[in-house]
Protein backbone atom coordinates (compact mmCIF):
# COMPACT_ATOMS: atom_id res chain seq x y z
CA UNK A 1 0.00 0.00 0.00
CA UNK A 2 1.54 3.44 -1.11
CA UNK A 3 2.02 5.73 1.66
CA UNK A 4 0.88 9.50 1.14
CA UNK A 5 3.87 11.29 1.51
CA UNK A 6 2.34 15.02 0.80
CA UNK A 7 0.04 13.96 4.28
CA UNK A 8 2.91 12.71 5.92
CA UNK A 9 4.47 15.83 5.67
CA UNK A 10 1.93 18.26 6.15
CA UNK A 11 1.32 16.36 9.62
CA UNK A 12 4.65 16.57 10.41
CA UNK A 13 4.99 20.05 9.53
CA UNK A 14 8.01 20.01 7.53
CA UNK A 15 7.62 22.79 5.53
CA UNK A 16 8.49 20.66 2.48
CA UNK A 17 6.70 22.13 -0.59
CA UNK A 18 4.84 19.90 -2.42
CA UNK A 19 6.10 20.59 -6.15
CA UNK A 20 9.39 19.02 -3.79
CA UNK A 21 7.44 15.99 -2.33
CA UNK A 22 6.04 14.96 -6.11
CA UNK A 23 9.74 14.89 -6.85
CA UNK A 24 10.70 12.11 -4.31
CA UNK A 25 7.48 10.26 -3.78
CA UNK A 26 8.46 8.01 -6.34
CA UNK A 27 12.09 6.72 -5.11
CA UNK A 28 10.45 6.88 -1.91
CA UNK A 29 8.06 3.98 -2.34
CA UNK A 30 9.82 1.89 -4.48
CA UNK A 31 12.05 2.24 -1.13
CA UNK A 32 9.53 1.53 1.10
CA UNK A 33 8.12 -1.29 -1.02
CA UNK A 34 11.12 -3.01 -1.24
CA UNK A 35 11.58 -2.23 2.15
CA UNK A 36 8.54 -4.04 3.80
CA UNK A 37 9.31 -7.12 1.42
CA UNK A 38 12.34 -7.83 3.33
CA UNK A 39 10.58 -7.09 6.03
CA UNK A 40 8.47 -10.47 6.30
CA UNK A 41 11.40 -12.43 7.44
CA UNK A 42 12.28 -10.39 10.29
CA UNK A 43 11.84 -12.82 13.06
CA UNK A 44 9.70 -11.09 15.97
CA UNK A 45 12.66 -11.20 18.64
CA UNK A 46 15.17 -9.61 16.83
CA UNK A 47 16.92 -6.54 18.71
CA UNK A 48 18.24 -3.31 16.68
CA UNK A 49 21.91 -3.34 15.85
CA UNK A 50 22.38 0.03 17.64
CA UNK A 51 21.64 -0.85 21.50
CA UNK A 52 22.07 1.45 24.19
CA UNK A 53 24.98 0.51 26.59
CA UNK A 54 25.17 1.91 30.33
CA UNK A 55 28.53 2.35 30.53
CA UNK A 56 32.11 0.35 30.10
CA UNK A 57 30.60 -2.76 31.27
CA UNK A 58 28.74 -3.23 28.12
CA UNK A 59 31.25 -2.70 25.94
CA UNK B 1 57.10 8.98 -6.64
CA UNK B 2 54.45 7.71 -3.52
CA UNK B 3 54.22 8.27 0.36
CA UNK B 4 57.53 5.60 0.66
CA UNK B 5 59.00 6.25 -1.79
CA UNK B 6 58.87 10.02 -0.37
CA UNK B 7 59.78 8.73 2.99
CA UNK B 8 62.83 6.78 1.54
CA UNK B 9 64.11 9.89 -0.04
CA UNK B 10 63.51 11.59 2.59
CA UNK B 11 65.53 9.25 4.98
CA UNK B 12 68.32 9.09 2.41
CA UNK B 13 68.31 13.19 2.66
CA UNK B 14 68.09 13.81 -1.02
CA UNK B 15 65.19 15.82 -0.81
CA UNK B 16 63.78 17.48 2.17
CA UNK B 17 60.31 17.65 4.04
CA UNK B 18 59.99 21.57 2.83
CA UNK B 19 61.26 20.51 -0.92
CA UNK B 20 58.20 18.28 -1.01
CA UNK B 21 55.94 20.50 0.49
CA UNK B 22 56.67 23.39 -1.64
CA UNK B 23 56.63 20.78 -4.59
CA UNK B 24 52.80 19.73 -3.64
CA UNK B 25 52.04 23.59 -2.91
CA UNK B 26 53.00 24.27 -6.65
CA UNK B 27 51.15 21.65 -7.83
CA UNK B 28 48.35 22.62 -6.28
CA UNK B 29 48.72 26.11 -7.37
CA UNK B 30 49.44 24.60 -11.46
CA UNK B 31 46.04 22.20 -11.39
CA UNK B 32 43.49 23.28 -8.59
CA UNK B 33 42.03 26.06 -10.48
CA UNK B 34 41.05 22.89 -13.04
CA UNK B 35 40.27 20.33 -10.80
CA UNK B 36 38.93 22.14 -7.80
CA UNK B 37 40.18 19.24 -5.03
CA UNK B 38 40.87 21.81 -2.27
CA UNK B 39 38.35 24.09 -0.03
CA UNK B 40 41.19 25.27 2.08
CA UNK B 41 45.04 25.43 1.05
CA UNK B 42 47.07 25.78 4.15
CA UNK B 43 50.51 26.77 3.20
CA UNK B 44 51.86 29.04 5.98
CA UNK B 45 51.35 26.35 8.25
CA UNK B 46 52.08 23.17 6.29
CA UNK B 47 55.45 25.57 5.61
CA UNK B 48 56.15 25.18 9.92
CA UNK B 49 55.48 21.54 9.59
CA UNK B 50 57.66 21.01 7.37
CA UNK B 51 60.60 22.70 8.86
CA UNK B 52 59.46 20.60 12.23
CA UNK B 53 59.55 17.58 10.25
CA UNK B 54 63.39 18.20 8.69
CA UNK B 55 64.67 19.36 12.18
CA UNK B 56 63.76 16.33 13.41
CA UNK B 57 65.60 14.56 10.66
CA UNK B 58 68.37 16.15 11.17
CA UNK B 59 68.18 15.78 15.26
CA UNK B 60 67.57 12.10 14.77
CA UNK B 61 64.36 11.78 15.72
CA UNK B 62 61.91 9.95 13.60
CA UNK B 63 57.93 9.73 14.15
CA UNK B 64 57.66 6.97 11.36
CA UNK B 65 56.72 6.45 7.95
CA UNK B 66 54.51 9.92 7.66
CA UNK B 67 56.69 12.13 9.09
CA UNK B 68 57.76 14.98 6.89
CA UNK B 69 54.87 13.84 3.74
CA UNK B 70 52.34 16.61 2.55
CA UNK B 71 48.99 15.10 3.22
CA UNK B 72 45.77 16.67 2.83
CA UNK B 73 41.92 15.56 4.89
CA UNK B 74 38.55 15.82 3.64
CA UNK B 75 37.08 19.00 4.87
CA UNK B 76 35.22 16.84 7.29
CA UNK B 77 38.01 16.32 9.70
CA UNK B 78 37.75 19.08 12.16
CA UNK B 79 41.03 21.41 12.48
CA UNK B 80 42.10 23.48 15.26
CA UNK B 81 42.02 27.08 14.07
CA UNK B 82 41.04 26.11 10.61
CA UNK B 83 37.29 26.32 8.91
CA UNK B 84 35.52 23.48 8.82
CA UNK B 85 33.14 23.24 5.62
CA UNK B 86 31.96 19.98 5.35
CA UNK B 87 31.35 21.12 1.57
CA UNK B 88 28.68 22.94 3.23
CA UNK B 89 27.05 26.83 3.07
CA UNK B 90 25.67 25.53 6.76
CA UNK B 91 29.25 25.61 7.82
CA UNK B 92 31.07 27.85 5.87
CA UNK B 93 32.56 29.83 8.31
CA UNK B 94 32.46 27.19 11.21
CA UNK B 95 36.48 27.12 12.66
CA UNK B 96 36.40 24.33 15.27
CA UNK B 97 39.09 24.76 18.80
CA UNK B 98 40.26 20.98 18.24
CA UNK B 99 41.49 18.84 15.83
CA UNK B 100 39.87 15.97 15.14
CA UNK B 101 41.05 12.20 16.28
CA UNK B 102 42.56 11.73 12.88
CA UNK B 103 43.92 14.87 12.75
CA UNK B 104 45.64 14.54 16.18
CA UNK B 105 47.10 11.01 14.95
CA UNK B 106 48.38 12.71 11.99
CA UNK B 107 49.88 15.30 13.47
CA UNK B 108 51.64 12.93 16.05
CA UNK B 109 53.00 11.01 13.40
CA UNK B 110 54.80 14.19 11.64
CA UNK B 111 52.46 14.23 8.66
CA UNK B 112 52.57 17.89 6.91
CA UNK B 113 48.68 19.05 6.33
CA UNK B 114 48.58 20.99 3.04
CA UNK B 115 44.82 21.72 3.49
CA UNK B 116 41.07 20.51 3.34
CA UNK B 117 39.62 18.91 0.26
CA UNK B 118 36.57 19.78 -1.34
CA UNK B 119 33.75 17.09 -1.28
CA UNK B 120 29.96 16.21 -2.26
CA UNK B 121 28.22 18.53 0.16
CA UNK B 122 27.64 16.92 3.62
CA UNK B 123 29.52 14.30 2.39
CA UNK B 124 25.90 13.27 1.56
CA UNK B 125 26.30 12.10 -2.35
CA UNK B 126 28.73 10.44 -5.12
CA UNK B 127 29.75 12.98 -7.55
CA UNK B 128 31.13 16.14 -5.38
CA UNK B 129 30.11 18.43 -7.62
CA UNK B 130 29.73 20.88 -4.76
CA UNK B 131 27.34 23.75 -5.95
CA UNK B 132 29.14 25.93 -3.01
CA UNK B 133 33.03 24.97 -3.39
CA UNK B 134 32.93 23.52 -7.03
CA UNK B 135 32.59 20.98 -8.99
CA UNK B 136 35.76 18.24 -8.08
CA UNK B 137 37.57 16.83 -11.78
CA UNK B 138 38.62 13.43 -12.65
CA UNK B 139 42.27 14.17 -13.42
CA UNK B 140 42.14 11.52 -15.91
CA UNK B 141 39.20 13.14 -17.87
CA UNK B 142 38.59 16.90 -16.65
CA UNK B 143 34.84 16.00 -18.00
CA UNK B 144 34.18 13.79 -15.58
CA UNK B 145 33.38 13.79 -11.66
CA UNK B 146 36.01 12.54 -9.48
CA UNK B 147 33.26 10.37 -7.56
CA UNK B 148 32.29 11.03 -4.06
CA UNK B 149 31.64 12.01 -1.62
CA UNK B 150 35.60 11.89 -0.94
CA UNK B 151 36.22 13.35 -4.16
CA UNK B 152 38.48 16.03 -3.54
CA UNK B 153 40.90 13.58 -1.66
CA UNK B 154 41.31 11.71 -5.01
CA UNK B 155 41.13 14.12 -6.78
CA UNK B 156 44.08 15.37 -4.86
CA UNK B 157 45.87 12.34 -4.64
CA UNK B 158 46.09 11.24 -8.28
CA UNK B 159 46.82 14.35 -9.57
CA UNK B 160 50.12 14.76 -7.17
CA UNK B 161 48.93 17.37 -5.48
CA UNK B 162 48.66 15.16 -1.63
CA UNK B 163 51.00 12.27 -0.88
CA UNK B 164 47.60 10.90 0.75
CA UNK B 165 44.20 12.23 1.53
CA UNK B 166 41.67 11.13 4.22
CA UNK B 167 38.47 10.51 3.23
CA UNK B 168 35.30 9.29 5.27
CA UNK B 169 32.74 6.06 4.09
CA UNK B 170 29.28 6.31 4.58
CA UNK B 171 28.49 4.46 1.62
CA UNK B 172 30.75 4.17 -0.34
CA UNK B 173 32.78 7.58 -0.18
CA UNK B 174 36.39 6.59 -0.11
CA UNK B 175 36.24 3.60 -2.20
CA UNK B 176 33.99 5.09 -5.34
CA UNK B 177 36.59 8.08 -5.80
CA UNK B 178 39.54 5.62 -5.47
CA UNK B 179 37.98 3.65 -7.98
CA UNK B 180 37.04 6.89 -10.54
CA UNK B 181 40.70 8.69 -9.96
CA UNK B 182 42.57 5.39 -10.27
CA UNK B 183 43.81 5.41 -6.55
CA UNK B 184 43.74 2.99 -3.90
CA UNK B 185 41.41 3.57 -1.48
CA UNK B 186 41.01 1.73 2.10
CA UNK B 187 37.52 1.78 4.39
CA UNK B 188 38.74 -0.27 7.48
CA UNK B 189 35.86 -2.11 9.91
CA UNK B 190 33.76 0.53 11.98
CA UNK B 191 35.25 1.24 14.94
CA UNK B 192 39.36 0.27 14.14
CA UNK B 193 39.77 4.41 13.12
CA UNK B 194 38.50 7.24 15.43
CA UNK B 195 34.92 9.35 14.40
CA UNK B 196 35.97 11.59 17.11
CA UNK B 197 35.75 15.32 15.05
CA UNK B 198 34.33 14.41 12.30
CA UNK B 199 31.29 16.20 10.82
CA UNK B 200 29.02 13.60 11.18
CA UNK B 201 26.94 12.19 8.48
CA UNK B 202 25.51 8.98 9.82
CA UNK B 203 26.56 7.43 12.77
CA UNK B 204 26.32 3.96 12.57
CA UNK B 205 27.12 4.11 9.06
CA UNK B 206 30.41 6.66 9.32
CA UNK B 207 34.30 5.10 8.65
CA UNK B 208 37.34 6.91 8.13
CA UNK B 209 39.99 6.26 6.05
CA UNK B 210 42.95 6.94 3.44
CA UNK B 211 43.21 7.12 -0.20
CA UNK B 212 46.86 7.15 -1.85
CA UNK B 213 48.97 6.06 -4.31
CA UNK B 214 49.69 2.45 -3.21
CA UNK B 215 48.65 -0.31 -1.09
CA UNK B 216 51.26 -0.44 1.19
CA UNK B 217 50.69 3.75 1.64
CA UNK B 218 47.34 2.64 2.81
CA UNK B 219 49.04 0.24 5.24
CA UNK B 220 51.58 3.12 6.67
CA UNK B 221 48.50 5.01 7.36
CA UNK B 222 46.41 2.97 8.73
CA UNK B 223 49.20 1.83 11.28
CA UNK B 224 49.55 5.89 12.13
CA UNK B 225 44.88 5.52 12.71
CA UNK B 226 44.56 2.60 14.00
CA UNK B 227 43.51 2.05 17.74
CA UNK B 228 41.08 2.66 20.68
CA UNK B 229 39.90 6.15 21.00
CA UNK B 230 37.95 6.27 24.60
CA UNK B 231 36.17 9.71 23.38
CA UNK B 232 34.68 7.45 20.70
CA UNK B 233 32.19 4.88 21.79
CA UNK B 234 32.12 2.84 19.29
CA UNK B 235 35.73 2.49 19.02
CA UNK B 236 37.44 -1.04 19.02
CA UNK B 237 39.70 -1.81 22.04
CA UNK B 238 41.07 -4.85 19.74
CA UNK B 239 45.05 -4.62 19.11
CA UNK B 240 46.20 -2.96 16.34
CA UNK B 241 48.72 -4.93 14.32
CA UNK B 242 50.88 -3.85 11.33
CA UNK B 243 49.20 -3.20 8.06
CA UNK B 244 51.91 -2.76 5.51
CA UNK B 245 52.15 -5.63 3.68
CA UNK B 246 55.44 -7.12 2.92
CA UNK B 247 57.83 -6.26 -0.03
CA UNK B 248 57.28 -10.13 -1.29
CA UNK B 249 53.67 -11.02 -0.40
CA UNK B 250 52.29 -14.61 -0.55
CA UNK B 251 48.39 -14.86 -1.20
CA UNK B 252 48.94 -19.41 -1.59
CA UNK B 253 45.84 -21.03 -0.20
CA UNK B 254 44.05 -17.79 0.47
CA UNK B 255 39.84 -18.98 -0.37
CA UNK B 256 39.02 -15.22 -2.29
CA UNK B 257 35.56 -15.68 -2.92
CA UNK B 258 34.41 -14.45 -6.40
CA UNK B 259 30.32 -13.64 -6.19
CA UNK B 260 28.22 -15.78 -8.53
CA UNK B 261 25.20 -13.15 -7.56
CA UNK B 262 24.71 -9.73 -7.67
CA UNK B 263 28.11 -7.99 -8.15
CA UNK B 264 28.64 -9.14 -11.89
CA UNK B 265 25.07 -8.48 -12.68
CA UNK B 266 24.67 -4.93 -14.60
CA UNK B 267 27.98 -4.17 -15.05
CA UNK B 268 30.18 -2.75 -17.70
CA UNK B 269 31.83 -5.47 -19.63
CA UNK B 270 35.17 -4.26 -19.25
CA UNK B 271 35.29 -4.06 -15.59
CA UNK B 272 33.67 -7.39 -15.42
CA UNK B 273 36.92 -8.38 -17.68
CA UNK B 274 39.24 -6.24 -16.08
CA UNK B 275 37.79 -8.05 -12.19
CA UNK B 276 38.20 -11.64 -13.80
CA UNK B 277 41.84 -10.95 -15.13
CA UNK B 278 42.80 -9.67 -11.24
CA UNK B 279 41.21 -13.12 -10.17
CA UNK B 280 43.03 -15.02 -12.81
CA UNK B 281 46.79 -13.00 -11.41
CA UNK B 282 45.51 -14.16 -7.64
CA UNK B 283 45.13 -17.61 -8.81
CA UNK B 284 48.09 -18.07 -10.42
CA UNK B 285 49.94 -16.71 -7.41
CA UNK B 286 48.24 -19.62 -5.72
CA UNK B 287 45.30 -18.15 -4.41
CA UNK B 288 41.64 -20.66 -4.54
CA UNK B 289 39.89 -18.53 -6.13
CA UNK B 290 36.06 -19.80 -5.22
CA UNK B 291 32.91 -18.86 -6.86
CA UNK B 292 30.43 -18.05 -3.74
CA UNK B 293 26.35 -17.39 -3.81
CA UNK B 294 26.20 -14.66 -1.39
CA UNK B 295 23.04 -13.62 0.81
CA UNK B 296 20.58 -10.87 -0.20
CA UNK B 297 22.77 -8.18 -1.47
CA UNK B 298 19.72 -6.03 -2.76
CA UNK B 299 18.16 -6.05 1.23
CA UNK B 300 21.32 -5.52 2.37
CA UNK B 301 21.16 -2.23 0.24
CA UNK B 302 17.94 -1.32 1.27
CA UNK B 303 18.19 -1.06 4.66
CA UNK B 304 21.47 0.82 4.38
CA UNK B 305 19.93 3.25 2.31
CA UNK B 306 17.09 3.50 5.06
CA UNK B 307 19.26 4.00 8.03
CA UNK B 308 21.04 6.30 5.76
CA UNK B 309 18.16 8.37 4.98
CA UNK B 310 16.44 8.53 8.74
CA UNK B 311 20.61 8.97 10.38
CA UNK B 312 21.43 11.84 8.20
CA UNK B 313 18.06 13.65 8.38
CA UNK B 314 18.51 13.53 11.75
CA UNK B 315 21.53 14.79 11.97
CA UNK B 316 20.77 17.75 10.31
CA UNK B 317 17.16 18.29 11.26
CA UNK B 318 18.23 21.60 13.01
CA UNK B 319 19.29 23.33 10.13
CA UNK B 320 16.27 21.87 7.33
CA UNK B 321 14.67 25.17 8.25
CA UNK B 322 17.44 26.55 5.32
CA UNK B 323 16.26 25.26 2.56
CA UNK B 324 17.81 27.83 0.47
CA UNK B 325 21.51 27.14 1.88
CA UNK B 326 21.09 23.33 0.92
CA UNK B 327 22.05 22.01 -2.81
CA UNK B 328 18.83 20.43 -4.65
CA UNK B 329 20.26 17.14 -4.08
CA UNK B 330 21.22 16.54 -0.62
CA UNK B 331 18.00 18.82 0.16
CA UNK B 332 15.57 15.92 -1.44
CA UNK B 333 17.98 13.10 0.31
CA UNK B 334 17.14 15.20 3.74
CA UNK B 335 13.33 15.80 2.96
CA UNK B 336 13.05 11.74 2.33
CA UNK B 337 14.69 10.98 5.47
CA UNK B 338 12.07 13.26 7.23
CA UNK B 339 9.19 11.19 5.70
CA UNK B 340 10.44 7.69 7.06
CA UNK B 341 8.60 6.68 9.85
CA UNK B 342 10.42 5.49 12.85
CA UNK B 343 9.68 2.26 13.18
CA UNK B 344 11.37 2.05 9.55
CA UNK B 345 14.54 3.03 11.06
CA UNK B 346 14.14 0.74 14.44
CA UNK B 347 13.45 -2.39 11.35
CA UNK B 348 16.26 -1.57 9.49
CA UNK B 349 18.85 -1.80 12.68
CA UNK B 350 17.04 -5.03 13.37
CA UNK B 351 17.45 -6.20 10.27
CA UNK B 352 20.62 -5.15 9.46
CA UNK B 353 21.22 -7.66 12.49
CA UNK B 354 19.40 -10.61 10.62
CA UNK B 355 22.03 -9.62 7.60
CA UNK B 356 25.27 -9.44 9.60
CA UNK B 357 24.52 -13.03 10.86
CA UNK B 358 23.61 -14.40 7.71
CA UNK B 359 26.85 -12.51 6.02
CA UNK B 360 29.09 -13.61 8.51
CA UNK B 361 28.74 -17.09 7.74
CA UNK B 362 30.64 -16.62 4.32
CA UNK B 363 33.89 -16.57 6.28
CA UNK B 364 33.74 -20.23 6.84
CA UNK B 365 34.27 -21.15 3.22
CA UNK B 366 36.17 -17.91 2.38
CA UNK B 367 38.85 -15.74 3.34
CA UNK B 368 37.57 -12.69 1.41
CA UNK B 369 35.80 -11.43 -1.26
CA UNK B 370 36.98 -9.93 -4.70
CA UNK B 371 34.29 -7.90 -6.46
CA UNK B 372 33.86 -4.94 -9.00
CA UNK B 373 34.25 -1.55 -6.97
CA UNK B 374 31.78 0.24 -9.25
CA UNK B 375 29.78 -0.95 -12.26
CA UNK B 376 31.27 1.93 -14.48
CA UNK B 377 34.16 4.16 -14.72
CA UNK B 378 33.57 8.07 -13.91
CA UNK B 379 30.63 9.89 -15.33
CA UNK B 380 30.50 12.83 -16.97
CA UNK B 381 30.05 16.04 -14.65
CA UNK B 382 26.56 16.86 -14.63
CA UNK B 383 25.29 12.78 -15.51
CA UNK B 384 22.06 11.98 -13.94
CA UNK B 385 21.94 8.79 -15.74
CA UNK B 386 24.34 5.78 -16.91
CA UNK B 387 24.07 3.41 -18.80
CA UNK B 388 24.83 0.00 -18.54
CA UNK B 389 24.06 -2.57 -21.22
CA UNK B 390 20.75 -1.53 -22.58
CA UNK B 391 19.98 -0.19 -19.26
CA UNK B 392 20.01 3.54 -18.04
CA UNK B 393 20.34 4.06 -14.25
CA UNK B 394 20.67 6.70 -12.02
CA UNK B 395 24.42 7.60 -10.93
CA UNK B 396 24.00 7.76 -7.16
CA UNK B 397 22.27 4.02 -7.25
CA UNK B 398 24.77 2.74 -9.54
CA UNK B 399 27.79 3.86 -8.04
CA UNK B 400 27.10 3.05 -4.76
CA UNK B 401 25.52 -0.11 -5.61
CA UNK B 402 28.30 -2.27 -4.95
CA UNK B 403 29.94 -0.51 -1.80
CA UNK B 404 26.72 0.36 0.23
CA UNK B 405 26.08 -2.69 1.61
CA UNK B 406 29.58 -3.08 2.91
CA UNK B 407 29.15 -0.32 5.65
CA UNK B 408 26.06 -1.77 6.65
CA UNK B 409 27.90 -4.36 7.73
CA UNK B 410 31.07 -3.08 9.07
CA UNK B 411 33.80 -4.66 7.23
CA UNK B 412 36.77 -3.64 6.10
CA UNK B 413 37.62 -2.82 2.51
CA UNK B 414 39.72 -1.72 -0.02
CA UNK B 415 39.40 -0.50 -3.77
CA UNK B 416 42.90 -0.85 -6.12
CA UNK B 417 43.50 0.01 -9.68
CA UNK B 418 42.94 -3.10 -11.66
CA UNK B 419 42.99 -1.67 -15.37
CA UNK B 420 41.48 0.75 -17.54
CA UNK B 421 38.41 1.26 -20.11
CA UNK B 422 38.56 2.02 -23.79
CA UNK B 423 38.67 5.69 -22.60
CA UNK B 424 41.35 4.80 -20.05
CA UNK B 425 39.53 5.74 -16.48
CA UNK B 426 40.92 3.58 -14.14
CA UNK B 427 38.72 0.62 -12.96
CA UNK B 428 39.09 -0.15 -9.30
CA UNK B 429 38.93 -3.64 -7.54
CA UNK B 430 36.86 -3.95 -4.16
CA UNK B 431 38.60 -6.64 -1.88
CA UNK B 432 36.43 -7.00 1.06
CA UNK B 433 37.09 -8.89 4.59
CA UNK B 434 35.83 -10.20 7.47
CA UNK B 435 36.15 -7.45 10.59
CA UNK B 436 39.60 -6.41 11.53
CA UNK B 437 41.24 -8.26 8.17
CA UNK B 438 42.59 -5.06 6.87
CA UNK B 439 45.94 -6.70 7.09
CA UNK B 440 44.49 -9.33 4.87
CA UNK B 441 42.87 -7.36 2.14
CA UNK B 442 45.95 -4.78 1.81
CA UNK B 443 47.76 -8.26 1.38
CA UNK B 444 45.73 -9.20 -1.40
CA UNK B 445 45.61 -5.52 -2.54
CA UNK B 446 49.70 -5.68 -2.56
CA UNK B 447 49.97 -8.75 -4.69
CA UNK B 448 47.65 -7.24 -7.40
CA UNK B 449 49.58 -3.95 -7.23
CA UNK B 450 52.62 -5.48 -7.56
CA UNK B 451 51.55 -8.29 -9.94
CA UNK B 452 49.39 -5.54 -12.56
CA UNK B 453 51.60 -2.90 -12.61
CA UNK B 454 48.41 -0.36 -12.81
CA UNK B 455 49.22 1.52 -9.60
CA UNK B 456 51.60 4.15 -10.08
CA UNK B 457 50.36 5.24 -13.38
CA UNK B 458 49.98 9.15 -13.54
CA UNK B 459 47.10 10.89 -15.61
CA UNK B 460 48.51 13.50 -17.89
CA UNK B 461 47.39 17.02 -16.96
Amino acid sequence: MNRDWKSIARGLALGIPESEIEKIEAPLQDLTNHFNSILDTLPHETEPAVIFRCGEEGE
Amino acid sequence: MNLQQAGQALRARTVSSVELMRHSLQRITQVDSKLKAFITVMAESAEAQAREADARFASGTDLGPLQGIPVAVKDVFCTAGVRTTCGSKLFADYVPEQDSAVVERLRSAGAVLLGKTNMHELAYGVTSSNPHYGAVRNPWDCNRVAGGSSGGSGSAVAAGMAFMAMGSDTGGSIRIPAAFCGTVGLKPTYGRVSRIGVLPLDFSLDHMGPLTRSVRDAGATLNALAGYDPRDETSSRRPTENYVPSEKVSVRDLRIGLPENFYFDQVAPVIVDSIHHAATVLERSGARILPIRLPDVAALNTVGRIILLCEAAATMQRYLGRREDFGSDVLALLDQGSLIPGTDYVNAQRMRRVLRQQFAAIYESVDCLLTPTTPTTAPKVGQALIKIGDQEQDVRIASTRLVRGINVLGWPALSVPCGFDEQRLPIGVQIIGRPFAEALILKVGALLEDSLGIVGQEPRL
